[in-house]
């Protein structure tokens, strides 16, 4: 083998002389390499490295999962915990997480924290500890016990100044003076469970949850003992769980576990959506092959004498084959620069991109690993596009090449090159149909009637502290003035309280008893506990009957809990009992429309609206309460007004996650609108890529043809017949990566369902416009080789031999 | 009655400029083809034969002078408009037979009467009858690249005669053909001389420009000497 520094010089030198050659290639290489290395960092970041928990492995999350209720699973009870607790064997630990919010008072504002409540040994059980101070004591988890807490690093350097002295000291939560006795480190969380806490306290099971095997409430996180595995953890927690359900039926019956390791839990939202951008780049780069083997093949048409002329010299046929690979290798490496750099430009556009759901992922840039990613993969791509050009630069017949100006029609590869367009073609086609799939989704989401009018609508939640709003009296007299004032403010149209208020993040789902034998055998629906005023506010519409008075003690229902049990029936004569035993049966005041509760692409449920004097599902205690307000004003504009009157009413509670429902909705639709302008973008820069791929090819092709066209054209060939000729080369090939493309979309289809939301992974509309954008820019891209070989002078054709 | 004329150059004058220098490629043509006259162009290297024939061919214009085809004058034709004549009156025959290596021999063929818009069922008769002329009907279905040189150039001659021209203009056809193979394509145009075909052939070799009824001596450019054929 030659010097290989020695060879890369020359192959370099040798690309020097060619700019407009290697600019092209460069750019081509760097477009395909920097989406890749921008997509391989949040992929990385995301799905392939370890958690920042050691030996990370060995954590499982473990879930309750009804058999009659199909694949979904459930929380945990307390009861049912504590025996699992201490019966495994397979495990190490086993700690409670529970999301939560807290008022922390005493300062300037009140500020509502999201926080975590946690089983004592939880930050042992993950393996991660308190930068500052200690973690909680099995003491401080009794209900009865010392109230503790730990700050995140954000909350202590925000609220408190990172002032170390604070451990030690009691802050007022929900007016409980409480000790911080941890500081966590910088970043840390644990988000998919305690979204973005701010504190930790102990999750302190109650009388009443350690008695209610059936008030499933938590999950929990657990670590295997070493050499265990989930199958068997979870065989084994099965086995505990049959037993349980056998000795409380009541409660137990058909209750089994599930154990899922703790990536597997945590990658399952995005882990999709990165595997489809993570298969939309890799096509873009392949496609950015496909051309740079085209480039590459006419480079080496062009340099077909030369490299005859050295053969002639005694050049040996792998010595020719490197100095060809030689100079993919030099154009690899470049156009891994500059993909990196390019690379780091579409990771930031990403992350802006990705807004909320970036910031959740933490600080991101192109590390080392990124960098040598990006590295292998340009060798890689090099020796892709280079070696078959390099292998046909060899193998031509050196005879023929060494006549003075004689055309090869075999230096043109016509055959390899039209494989080439159908293979960027092809994969164009899929791309561009999972975008036009990904945008169709978008736009069901955005046409989907979510059963209300989300303008003008401002929603913000307050939670009452049990220390100040215990008892029920005070919770209702609260809610009572509260509702009455807002209604009195100016600017405000209508007022109404929900505890489970549409995309607020809160769910209740109860059985439920209408007195027929299909209710009592388990049905469950969504329950919301409302103030009158609620449907007008939220612009839900009362197909039947009518509101709720002030103080009355009725239920409404929607349309499709009136069609489950009133097909044939006046629903106005109904009742609904929250379990027909310990519960007054209520009577049905008015049918109200259905609402997508959980966002435009989820399905409609069954809905009852009890007034916020019935009793909750459980027995729980209402704490916590959506106010909506119907604005004439921006709903914006109203915040300062029901701040002030919350402030006159307890200055000690805050707002928490004011947004206006149209803010709500386009979050909940964001999802997909990040999916269809990334893979869009991705789709777009492929077409692209093709266009540009179809044209270098067919104009190439076209310039060895010159002398066909000019003897075509000495026969009698008008301009319209060369043009057909040569765009109709250019859209065969184009079409049969169509076709290709179309197999590939039928093919993946199962993918991209994971993705859509109304709307057909094989979409008809979506297929047949993409083939025809494919089509139509097949034909632009063969046009102008077209229309300059319509301009060949026979004469000057005819003497290019 | 004398036979009609096909082709009649007067005064004909070509003019190539290359950085400010005149080439005088032709100068002062008086040309007559008569219908179905053998004609044959010859002159040593760089005289203006194959220009003339450009020239008669439609494939170039004069810089000076009046050409008329079937009666009718083509200067200031469009490019369009020349192509048409091209296909219906004028049959070409190259040196280098300018088959096309993707396309069979009869796809060759066929070539200008898709151009004319022929229907398919006429294309075919006209085809086979002109690849039987030729006596290349059994390799109807070969590439060009499956066929000896002088095959090509009978393919070639098909082509020309296949769309039924008012001449054929061959530019040496024998010239990259082996003598017996030159003779052999010879004797094939002069069979379609025969029978009725106006030819005109350019050729330097004064071996095969004898065949011709008629041959035009070109020498810069210039007509020397008109011969005919010895009977």
């Amino acid at each position: 083998m030659h010097n290989l520094s020695d060879d890369l010089r020359r192959a370099f030198i040798s690309l020097l002389k060619s700019p407009a050659f290697t600019i092209t290639s460069v750019l081509i290489l760097a477009l395909g390499i920097g989406a890749n290395a921008a997509i391989f960092s949040l992929v990385d970041r995301v799905l392939l490295r370890s958690l920042p928990f050691p030996a990370s492995e060995r954590l499982v999350v473990l879930w309750g999962h009804n058999t009659l209720r199909g694949g979904l699973t459930e929380p945990l009870s307390a009861p049912d915990f504590l025996d699992w607790q201490r019966e495994a064997g397979t495990l190490e630990g086993m700690a409670a997480v529970e999301s939560d919010g807290l008022n922390l008072t005493g300062g300037a504002e009140p500020e509502s924290l999201p926080a975590g409540r946690v089983s004592w040994n939880f930050f042992r059980v993950i393996g991660v500890h308190p930068a500052l101070g200690r973690d909680f004591t099995p003491e401080e988890d009794r209900v009865e016990g010392p109230r503790a807490v730990i700050l995140s690093d954000e909350l202590w350097k925000r609220r408190f100044g990172g002032d170390p002295g604070i451990l030690g000291r009691t802050i007022p939560l929900n007016g409980v003076d409480t000790l911080v006795v941890g500081i966590m480190p910088p970043r840390f969380s644990f988000d998919h469970y305690m979204a973005r806490a701010s504190i930790f306290l102990p999750i302190s099971f109650s009388h009443k949850q350690l008695d209610g095997r059936g008030n499933h409430f938590f999950s929990a996180v657990a670590r295997l003992k070493p050499g265990a595995t989930p199958a068997q953890c979870e065989a084994e927690l099965r086995g505990i769980a049959d037993r349980l359900a056998k000795e409380h039926p009541n409660t137990n019956a058909n209750y089994t576990a599930r154990v899922v390791p703790l990536r597997e839990e945590l990658v399952r939202n995005s882990k999709g959506t990165l595997l489809v951008l993570g298969g939309a780049v890799a096509f873009v780069l392949l496609i950015a092959c496909a051309n740079l083997m085209n480039l590459m093949l006419a480079r080496s048409a062009r340099r077909q004498r030369e490299l005859a002329i050295r053969a002639a010299l005694g050049a040996s046929p792998a010595g020719l084959v490197w100095s060809a690979l030689c100079e993919s290798l030099v154009l690899g490496f470049l156009g891994g620069l500059a993909g990196l750099a390019l690379g780091r430009w579409i990771l930031a556009g990403l992350l802006r991109v990705l807004g909320s759901e970036a910031a959740a992922i933490g600080p991101m840039h192109l590390d080392a690993r990124a960098v040598a990613f990006t590295f292998i993969l340009s060798m890689g791509s090099a020796v892709a596009f280079g070696l078959i050009p390099a292998l046909k630069a060899e193998g031509r017949h050196l005879a023929d090449s060494l006549k003075e100006g004689k055309g090869s029609s075999n230096a043109s590869h016509p055959r390899l090159r039209g494989l080439l367009v159908a293979t960027e073609t092809a994969l164009a086609t899929a791309l561009l149909i999972g975008a036009g799939l990904m945008l169709r989704s978008l736009m069901h989401l955005q046409a989907v009637d979510p059963g209300y009018r989300p303008d003008h609508v401002l929603t913000s939640r307050i939670t009452l502290p049990p220390y100040k709003y215990g008892d029920e009296a005070a919770r209702l007299a609260f809610m009572d003035e509260l509702r009455r004032r807002l209604e009195a403010t100016p600017g405000v149209v209508a007022v109404g309280l929900n505890d489970t208020s549409p995309l607020s993040g809160s769910t209740s789902t109860s059985s439920y008893d209408v007195g027929d034998q299909q209710s009592a055998d388990g049905q469950v629906a969504l329950s919301h506990h409302i103030t009158p005023g609620y449907f007008r506010a939220m612009g839900i519409p009362i197909l039947q009957g009518r509101d709720l008075a002030p103080g009355e003690a009725g239920v409404l229902i929607n349309r499709t809990f009136a069609l489950r049990h009133f097909a044939h029936s006046n629903p106005l004569a109904g009742r609904v009992s929250l379990d027909g035993q310990n519960d007054p049966y209520l009577p049905v005041v008015g049918v109200v429309g259905d609402v997508r509760h959980h966002g435009p692409a989820a399905g409609i449920m069954a809905e009852m609206y009890f007034p916020v004097t019935a009793r909750r599902a459980g027995g729980e205690s209402l704490n916590f309460f959506t106010v909506v307000l119907r604005t004439g004003p921006e709903p914006r504009t109203m915040v300062p007004a029901l701040r002030g009157i919350l402030r006159d009413l307890d200055p000690d509670l805050p707002l928490a996650g004011t947004r206006t429902m149209e803010e709500l909705l386009s979050r909940e639709r964001q999802g997909a609108q990040i999916r269809s302008i990334l893979v869009g973008s991705f789709a777009a820069l492929a077409l692209l890529l093709s266009g540009v791929g179809i044209y270098a090819v067919i104009s190439f092709l076209t310039g060895m043809r010159t002398r066909e066209i000019g003897v075509r054209m000495a026969l009698g060939a008008q301009v319209r017949d060369v043009v057909r000729l040569v765009v109709g080369q250019g859209l065969r090939m184009a079409l049969w990566g169509v076709a290709a493309g179309v197999a590939i979309s039928l093919a993946l289809g199962r993918a991209v369902d994971s993705q859509i939301t109304g709307v057909r992974s094989w979409d008809p509309v979506t297929f047949t416009l993409v083939a025809a954008v494919l089509a139509l820019v097949g034909i632009l891209a063969c046009l102008l080789p077209a229309l300059r070989a319509a301009r060949v002078d026979p004469l000057v054709a005819l003497r290019s031999e | 009655m004398s036979p009609r004329s096909i082709i009649r150059l007067e005064a004909i004058k070509k003019v190539f400029t290359t950085d400010e220098v005149e080439t005088h490629a032709l100068s002062d043509i008086h040309l007559e083809i008569a219908e179905g006259e053998f004609i044959s162009i010859a002159g040593p290297s760089g005289c203006g034969k194959s220009t003339l024939l450009s020239i008669l061919g439609l494939l170039d214009t004069p810089t000076e002078g009046g050409y008329t085809l079937n009666g009718k004058p083509v200067a200031g034709l469009s490019l369009s408009e020349r192509a048409r004549i091209r296909n219906h009156e004028i049959g070409f025959i190259f040196q280098s037979f300018n088959l096309i290596g993707d396309l069979t021999v009869y796809e060759n063929v066929e070539l200008p009467l898709v151009y004319r818009g022929l229907p398919l069922g006429e294309r075919r008769t006209r085809v086979m009858e002109a690849l039987e002329e030729v006596g290349m009907s059994h390799r109807a279905k070969h590439l060009p690249s499956q066929l000896s040189g002088g095959q090509q150039q009978r393919v070639a001659v098909a082509r020309a005669v296949g769309g039924r021209p008012s001449i054929l203009l061959a530019d040496e056809p024998t010239g990259n053909l082996d003598s017996t193979n030159g003779d052999a394509v010879m004797d094939l145009l002069k069979d379609l001389h025969r029978r009725g075909s106006t030819i005109c052939m350019v050729t330097h070799d004064a071996r095969f420009a004898q065949h011709a009824d008629r041959t035009v001596h070109l020498f810069d450019g210039r007509v020397v000497e008109e011969s005919l054929a010895k009977a």
